[in-house]
């Protein structure tokens, strides 16, 4: 089977914080800090749906995404003080608690012994491919065959990914999925810079042979990402 | 090697699809919001810092605080008083609605159970103008009046009796012997005014008659 790659545009990373967005980012949080709950309401817009598409990515169960994910708001709420924008931006902020409230829950599933699964065995790569909303990316001219084709590569490449261990997993969602810059996922994965390098090349490497595509690995990205 | 899933696709290209294919999942459902809203009204509840301790707002919050209602925001005082006046509104405007009973018929007048006593119903109905009438005579047990009269008494709006009201309304003579009283076979076919005292459910509780 040939995996023909999409005509889409590639989907655009995010854009960075301008001066003015930090700036009410800070005014929000203040406001947050203050029990409002529309302070709230616009930093859940802007940052949420790479929160849980990072938890989706990473645990592929979508309650426990979205678990995790009213974790990380319920935790900037309830502590604004515990973000540091010094520390970082506020969106790696929430995914790295985010990440903790996964981490957390497999510890337990880990605890609770064999029905609960262990933490390189996360809920099944179908649950997130059948969660996917029906035609969420519908060509206008693809047939149901095509599609259907196309649905069934890309859930063997979420199958692919989840069959890697937790941590190479991560990487490759932080770095290749949410192309999100090297310092800021080590940031949320609690890495030193070089340790999710090494962990993103090992990750790219087994996902590779997984394919069984030696070749066509993305380049390494620079620090400055 | 092993088996590939996707045949012979480049890694980039996997990627790509992958990232597309994340980039279209649907946002986090709604109760997600929710809870962390919940998490920021607690917070400002619990927390109350920015509201100063003696203004009329802070006293508010305390007591909608022990009445488990959420405060509103806490850096406004008078956001509290915003949210007790929503608090009378709404109870005042349930209350009233829980009270509504059933649309009484034309000339019909509410009145208050004041329960039995002496062998009879007080009703606080006006009489028709310069119209003698007896006193209310029950066609219920008194066990019955007695639970519409602490019902009402009790402003138990919620609970399952309402006020009666009382409907006036021409009978036969003839009809008195049904409720026990005493009429002339030979103006049985007369009629006679009277008042109904009816429940909410359409039971008539009590009548009597006008004069």
């Amino acid at each position: 089977m040939f995996f023909a790659p999409r005509r889409r545009p590639r989907v655009q990373a995010p854009e960075p914080a301008d001066p003015g967005d930090e700036g009410s980012t800070t005014r929000w949080l203040e406001d947050l800090a203050r029990g409002d709950v529309q302070a709230l309401d616009h930093l859940y817009r802007r940052e949420a749906d790479r929160v849980y598409r990072y938890a989706l990515a990473v645990c592929g169960n979508t309650a426990w995404a979205a678990d995790a994910t009213q974790e990380a708001f319920v935790a900037l709420a309830t502590r604004p003080e515990g973000f540091d924008p010094a520390r970082g931006a506020l969106g790696a902020y929430l995914a790295g608690v985010a990440r903790h409230a996964l981490s957390a829950r497999w510890r337990e599933l880990r605890r609770e012994g064999p029905l609960g699964g262990g933490a390189e065995a996360p809920p099944d790569a179908a649950d997130a491919a059948a969660d996917a909303p029906p035609g969420a990316d519908v060509e206008a001219a693809a047939s149901p065959e095509t599609l259907l084709v196309r649905a069934q590569e890309v859930q063997a490449l979420w199958a692919a990914l989840r069959a890697l261990p937790v941590v190479f997993r991560e990487a490759v969602v932080l770095v290749d999925l949410q192309e999100r810059s090297y310092v800021e996922a080590a940031q949320i994965a609690g890495l030193e810079l070089n340790t999710l390098r090494t962990r993103l090349h090992r990750a790219r490497a087994r996902l590779a042979e997984l394919l069984g595509a030696g070749a066509g690995a993305p380049r390494a990205q620079g620090v400055s990402k | 090697m092993k088996s590939s899933p996707v045949g012979h696709t480049t890694l980039a290209q996997a990627l790509e699809a992958l990232r597309e294919d994340l980039a279209a999942q649907p946002p986090p459902p709604p109760s997600v919001l929710a809870g962390a809203r919940r998490a920021v009204r607690r917070a400002g509840r619990t927390s109350g810092a920015a509201v100063p301790q003696n203004s009329p707002g802070s006293r508010v919050q305390r007591l909608l605080g022990r009445l488990g209602w959420p405060a509103g925001e806490p850096n406004e005082g008078w956001g509290a008083w915003a949210g007790a006046a929503t608090l009378v509104g709404v109870l005042g405007l349930s209350g009233g609605l829980a009270l509504r009973p059933v649309p009484p018929a034309p000339g019909a007048s509410p009145v208050a159970v004041a329960g039995a006593s002496g062998g009879g119903l007080h009703a606080a109905a006006a009489d028709e103008a310069g119209m003698p009438a007896m006193h209310f005579v029950p066609l219920v047990s008194p066990e019955r009046v007695r639970a519409l009269a602490d019902a009402q008494g009790s402003g138990d709006a919620a609970g399952s009796e309402t006020p009666a009201w009382v409907v006036t309304t021409e009978m036969p003579q003839e009809r008195l012997a049904a409720i026990g009283l005493p009429y002339d076979p030979a103006r049985a076919a007369e009629r006679v005014r009277a008042e109904l005292l009816v429940a909410a459910s359409g039971e008539v509780l009590a009548v009597r008659l006008l004069f």
